[in-house]
């Protein structure tokens, strides 16, 4: 099995999505300027073919019109590989002791 | 009230994959029109529309060319493109410039006079840009990804090339005979001024309406047609140079060489821009093969060096086999 890859766009995403499911929008409100509405999407699209994401268009009102935005929240895979990413990065944070003390 | 981006949606149904829409270009569409709904006055409504439609073109443009796909390489090598072009168009159109700037005496109004020379240089300079761009933006032979969206720019480059031929190189003629006329009065010069459009200066309704008038009067004066027809030559000389430099690139893969290749593309294609033109004025050829000889030879090398390449290919094939 090929390792799996997390962009640095991905791992903010799942780190966000990780408290509540959210619309693509609110991720680029919240992210504070590190996503764009431009791209968003095209991630988040990406992110779903690799199993990180998954994904489902919300309950509309009755004579609603439009189309329904797309809610989205982590798999229990992504929130994995985001976890080891994150012990991976905690691990090569820590200081190297000197082999021969 | 008109809900925004159906048209965009449509337009996103023909380029896009049925997947990619609904789960790509379907949620910016329903973001921008549910923000629409919910604006608060009508400033915030055109805030909305104008980040929304802007979001939702960079979608549907990236899904289109299936840009997500693209590695960092293909990212750096497009962005090297980018720059080498911008650099050759300036450079270039800088270069176009000074002829007739240092031609003009100095005066007051020389800035003003300079600035409506621009659009007559840049239609010329941006074909030019292009293809050194890709000359020496490339570091190594393009891929496909870098080929499709060198493409696209080029086309984009030929259709903004089209507008300023039909509309800011007409004007902006205009205006510098009004400036030469005006400073020709602050001089001293008091006689009468007639400032009738040549066809350099008309709109492209007024130069199919010329050239209808002179076919109607039985007068087919094969140069003055010429002109109407050359807007649409040079505006597509952005996308033919741009699809025989990247043929030229997959094939060569020393900068120097491609330099020179692009240098010869160059000269090459306004040898036969001269003899489209002096070719259709003794009639030997009829006006709209004159005007697109420079294209179609551009287009029939670039079909040459592609089937040569693919020939080349299957023949290095058979060895390995």
């Amino acid at each position: 099995m090929d390792t799996p890859k997390l962009s640095s766009t991905e791992r903010l995403i799942l780190e966000l999505l990780s408290g509540d499911e959210m619309f693509g929008l609110q991720l680029v409100e919240q992210s504070k300027g590190a996503l764009k509405r431009g791209t968003v999407y095209v991630t988040l699209g990406r992110m779903q073919d690799k199993g990180y994401v998954e994904s489902w268009t919300e309950k509309q009102a009755a004579g609603a019109i439009g189309l329904p935005r797309r809610l989205y929240r982590p798999t229990g895979y992504g929130l994995r590989v985001l976890a080891a990413w994150e012990a991976a990065a905690r691990a090569l944070a820590r200081p190297l002791k000197p082999r021969h003390a | 009230m008109k809900l925004p981006g159906r048209a965009l949606h449509r337009l996103a149904a023909r380029l896009c994959s049925e997947r990619t829409l609904e789960r790509v270009v379907e949620p910016a569409i329903a973001d921008l029109q549910k923000e629409c709904a919910i604006a608060k006055n009508r400033m915030h409504r055109v805030r909305v529309l104008v980040a929304g439609y802007a979001a939702i073109v960079k979608v549907v443009g990236i899904c289109a060319l299936r840009l997500s796909e693209a590695t960092n390489e293909d990212r750096h090598a497009l962005g090297r493109i980018l720059v080498w072009s911008v650099v050759s168009v300036v450079a270039t159109t800088t270069l176009l410039l000074v002829p007739p700037l240092l031609d003009r005496s100095p005066s007051i109004s020389s800035w003003l006079a300079a600035a409506t020379l621009i659009p007559q240089a840049v239609p010329v300079g941006i074909p030019i840009g292009i293809v050194f761009g890709i000359a020496l933006g490339l570091s190594t032979r393009p891929n496909m990804n870098v080929a499709k969206v060198t493409l696209f720019g080029a086309l984009a480059a030929s259709a903004l090339n089209l507008a300023v031929l039909a509309w800011a190189m007409p004007a902006a003629n205009q205006a510098f005979r009004q400036i030469a006329i005006d400073e020709s009065r602050a001089r001293g010069y008091v006689g009468p001024v007639q400032l009738q459009k040549g066809y350099n200066e008309m709109w492209l309704s007024e130069l199919r309406r010329q050239a209808e008038l002179l076919a109607a009067d039985g007068d087919l004066s094969l140069a003055r047609l010429f002109v109407f027809r050359f807007h649409f030559r040079l505006s597509f000389a952005a996308a033919a140079f741009s699809l025989v430099s990247l043929l030229i690139a997959a094939s060569v893969n020393h900068r120097g060489l491609r330099f020179v290749t692009a240098f010869a593309a160059c000269c090459a294609y306004w040898m036969l821009m001269y003899a489209g033109d002096a070719g259709s004025r003794r009639g030997y050829l009829t006006p709209p093969l004159g005007a697109w000889l420079p294209n179609l030879v551009m287009i029939g090398l670039a079909m040459f060096i592609a089937s040569s390449s693919s020939s080349r290919l299957r023949g290095q094939r058979g060895v390995a086999q």
